[in-house]
């Protein structure tokens, strides 16, 4: 496209707007008067516009990129940047601009389109703007790097030495002018600084949680940020590795809150205490690919990120994030940087009090727990102990599982589960057996805190299976040990991934000990009742047993007796003395291994407890008199007296009067055996709250030594003498446990050769 | 006036003769059945004036016998049925008592006390 416009060459008329031109440039303000100062020659030139823009260098001082400051149409009149599709351009998108920016000097293009250098992007700007023909003034004061001033035509100029030169004296006069406007931008910048630090300050001071921090940045410094954020190191993670979590986010993206970002990956964690800059985060020359991915992701083209300092202990991070490309100038980083020592203070005294709140939290809820494992008495409520806090750790299923004695793989039975809303499909695992290999018993920790449960190299593929078939992500597992052995596992459980903290970590060791001596204990339980229940299967098989022989025993007895009977009745005729007598022993051994028999069920029932008194009120001489009756018999056939002292009062006695009669009915028979010659007496009577029996014989008597003896099952004193009594030893034993199951006593009184006196207490009514 | 005086239900041969002893003595006439199922043919034809019942029997139990006697129609079903058993643990004589027994009488057993049982029952009859 060719211009026909008359350059005027005259040096004199260009002398003249220069001159025109710097009175005006010298009351410039900003952009839009620099801009419009330049009208005299916009006007002469017949340019299509004007634009200035602030350029900004990386660390080696080389420009990176330009930010459109003010713009101009053919008159000098400022057009809104609003209406310009860019505002601000990297360098290195046009190397050819930035090729002719860096040699500093006036760059006349007479005709874009037909340009050499020009490259294809330049075109297409150009033709979007509509113009043919550009003079670009770097703008360079003092090595420094100030910004770019443009006029554009239309058309295709041509542009002599003399125009060529008064480009070259006005780039002079604007760069002095942009230099000045530039600084007394900065020192407003530098007042507001610290007039804004002043009320961050207070804020600040005044912040209880990191989200009023934040929030005070936000207000009084947000450095053209959409986004800033608070990150705080929080130590080391679970894989020992560092991070940092997002503790606050101002503006947008406020789901960041609580992301961990480790060392490195993708952003390195500050090494000194100076602030880091990125000013374009698609330039991956300055950030890794992946953080450039991550703060792309958000929407973040430049980030400056200043450390938070506390004495020499980095403590985390503040950082900015702008949407668009951009340097912070050396203002704004120190503004930052005063922000960031206020809010270290700050940051430092909310930690150790969310610290120390959050010990109190711990503590409270390891009590909380143990308390109710305290009160757990099955496999559920020894889940439901850890109830409230899965809900705080918003887990989806707690498991409890015993460990089966099964070789050579380890089975875990689950005994107990409790789950989330979310969680209620994991019920299906209650009752389930699950088979690890035998290493899963060595797990030599404490416990284990999976993140991801598909990644995670503890784990083996038979214990990934687990988690991975029902679509948990998260796991703790806490070991259960009696000693070195497992016993069980518990195990909380995330659809979702969650992240452990160390707070968690500290819970679940409080509690182990706790847990795994409740879960032994139940186990112990368990395995006795089992045993209990053996027992009583046993007790029965006894008992059943008992009344088989008796009654296996009695059938014989019974025609042995009978039968005697029936002879020593006459009923088969008439007898001779001596088959009388003889008929007679039978018929007396046939009793006595009645007796015997009886005795033997009697031991066996008061032994398993199943022998139980019917007490009733009763007269205990009534008892008495019907014992007598049956030994005045056995006196009889001995040649024995028999006495009787009974009270003509009743002796009222809360008895069961079938046993008491038995007591005295053996101790009757016991001195009639005993006593050869002589009287066997019985004599009662109420003494002291206490209704007493007592037989006396004038038998051979008992040693003192024996007398503690003679009580116990199968005691007889010893000695051919008494051996031949006959009897199985066990009437005594059994008096004695009738007469305690009463809550009387027995005891005898006696000594050798002087015969002796049985004595029974039972309580009065 | 009944051509029996008493049904014997009883599995053991050497108890069952000293009832037959017994009876021998008293007069009484005696049939001795092995089994409840022969008590029940024996009982329906020649009805007895007193039975006495073993509770321990090879087919069904004398308790089973005693309440199927009693389910039958008078005078059959009202018949003085003594159970004579070796079952002497706790809770024995409530059982025979509660199946429908008269009486209980644990083995072995004074004669007299049978014989006074016998007399009791049949002469109160007379």
């Amino acid at each position: 496209m060719l211009s026909s416009a008359p350059h005027p060459s005259d040096r004199r008329i260009l002398a003249d707007l220069l001159v025109q031109i710097d009175s005006s440039l010298l009351r410039a303000q900003n952009g839009t008067e620099i801009l419009s100062a330049l009208r005299p020659a916009l006007m002469h030139f017949q340019c299509k516009g004007a634009t200035l823009y602030f350029l900004y260098t990386d660390a080696s001082n080389r420009p990176i990129y330009a930010s459109l400051v003010a713009a101009s149409d053919a008159l000098g009149e400022p057009i809104p940047l609003a209406q310009l599709p860019t505002t601000t351009f990297r360098l290195a998108d046009y190397p050819f601009v930035a090729q002719t920016i860096e040699q500093r000097q006036p760059y006349f293009i007479e005709d874009i389109f037909a340009h050499p250098q020009a490259d294809d992007q330049m075109r297409a700007f150009a033709r979007a703007e509509g113009y043919t023909a550009v003079v670009a003034l770097p703008l360079v004061s003092n090595e420094r790097w100030l910004g770019l001033l443009a006029l554009i035509w239309r058309e295709r100029q041509t542009f002599s030495d003399a125009v060529r030169i008064f480009f070259k004296t006005l780039q002079a006069n604007v760069a002095s002018v942009v230099a000045g406007y530039r600084s007394s931008i900065e020192r407003e910048e530098a007042y507001r600084e610290i007039e804004r630090l002043y009320r961050i300050g207070s804020l600040v001071n005044a912040a209880q949680s990191y989200a009023e921090l934040v929030q005070a940045v936000g207000q009084y410094a947000p450095l053209g940020s959409v986004s800033i954020s608070i990150s705080h190191f929080e130590g080391y993670d679970l894989q020992q590795a560092r991070y940092a979590e997002v503790m606050a986010v101002w503006g947008s993206h406020p789901e960041r809150v609580g992301m961990r970002i480790y060392d490195g990956a993708p952003l390195p964690f500050p090494t000194d205490f100076q602030p880091h800059m990125v000013t374009d985060t698609s330039d991956l020359s300055q950030l890794s690919s992946a953080a450039s991915h991550l703060l792309r992701s958000y929407g973040f083209a430049a980030y400056l990120s200043v450390p938070l300092t506390f004495g020499k202990t980095v403590l985390g991070t503040l950082n900015f994030f702008s949407e668009t490309p951009r340097r912070y100038s050396s203002a704004e980083q120190r503004l930052a940087k005063g922000v960031a020592e206020l809010v270290a203070v700050a940051v430092d005294r909310i930690r150790l009090r969310e610290a120390s709140s959050r010990a109190q939290r711990r503590t409270e809820r390891i009590a909380q727990i143990n308390a109710a494992l305290l009160m757990a008495s099955d496999e559920a409520e020894i889940v439901s102990a850890f109830a409230d806090y899965a809900a705080e750790l918003e887990a989806d299923a707690i498991f409890l599982g015993y460990i089966e004695p099964t070789e050579p793989d380890c089975t875990v039975r689950i005994v107990g589960v409790h789950t989330s809303q979310a969680g209620k499909g994991l019920e299906a695992l209650l009752g389930m057996r699950l088979q690890f290999d035998a290493g899963f018993k060595k797990h030599a920790q404490q416990f284990i805190l999976i993140e991801d449960a598909h990644q995670d190299s503890r784990l083996t593929d038979r214990e990934r299976a687990v988690p991975f078939a029902y679509g948990v992500q998260s796991l703790a597992v806490l070991f259960l040990r009696s000693g070195h052995e497992l016993i069980g596992v518990l195990s909380f459980n995330w659809l979702a991934q969650h992240l452990f903290s160390p707070d968690e970590a500290a819970v679940f060791e409080a509690v182990l000990p706790s847990l795994a001596a409740v879960v032994g204990r139940r186990q112990l339980w368990l395995e006795q009742a089992q045993t209990l229940d053996k027992l009583r299967q046993m007790d029965r098989l006894k008992d059943e047993f008992l009344s088989n022989m008796s009654h296996e025993l009695r059938t014989p007895l019974n025609a042995v007796i009978g039968l005697s009977d029936v002879i020593l009745e006459g009923m088969d005729g008439d007898l001779t003395p001596r088959l009388r007598h003889d008929i007679q022993t039978i018929h007396d051994a046939g009793q006595q291994l009645l007796s015997i028999v009886n005795d033997v069920l009697d031991i066996a029932k008061i032994e398993g407890g199943s022998l139980t008194l019917r007490l009733r009120a009763v007269d205990l001489r009534e008892p008495l008199r019907e014992a007598l009756k049956t030994a005045q018999v056995m006196a009889d056939g001995k040649g024995l007296s028999l006495s009787a002292h009974l009270p003509d009062q009743p002796i009222w006695v809360s008895a069961d009067a079938n046993r008491v009669r038995q007591v005295a009915l053996n101790l009757l028979s016991n001195a009639i055996k005993f006593t050869d010659a002589g009287r066997v007496s019985l004599h009662a009577y109420a003494q002291d709250g206490q209704a007493i029996f007592c037989v006396q014989d004038q038998g051979i008597g008992i040693a003192p030594e024996y007398h503690a003896v003679i009580f116990e099952q199968f005691r007889q004193v010893e000695g051919s003498l008494h051996r031949r009594k006959g009897g199985a030893g066990l009437g005594l034993a059994i008096s004695k446990r009738l007469v305690e199951l009463h809550g009387g006593r027995i005891w005898l009184e006696s000594a050798l050769g002087k015969g002796a006196t049985f004595y029974v207490s039972l309580p009065s009514l | 006036m009944s051509a029996l005086d008493v049904l014997y239900v009883e599995d053991s041969p050497s108890n069952a003769l000293v009832i037959q002893r017994v009876c021998e003595h008293m007069g009484l006439s005696l049939r001795v059945v092995g089994n409840a199922s022969d008590a029940i043919a024996s009982l329906l034809e020649t009805p007895p004036r007193l039975i006495l019942m073993d509770i321990s029997l090879p087919d069904v139990d004398g308790l089973a016998a005693t309440r199927l006697v009693r389910s039958l129609p008078p005078p059959l079903g009202s018949l003085p049925i003594i159970a004579i058993t070796a079952s002497a643990m706790a809770g024995d004589r409530e059982r025979c008592l509660a199946a429908g027994c008269d009486e209980y009488l644990a083995k072995p057993f004074p004669v007299r006390a049978l014989v006074d049982i016998l007399r009791a029952y049949l002469q109160q009859e007379n």
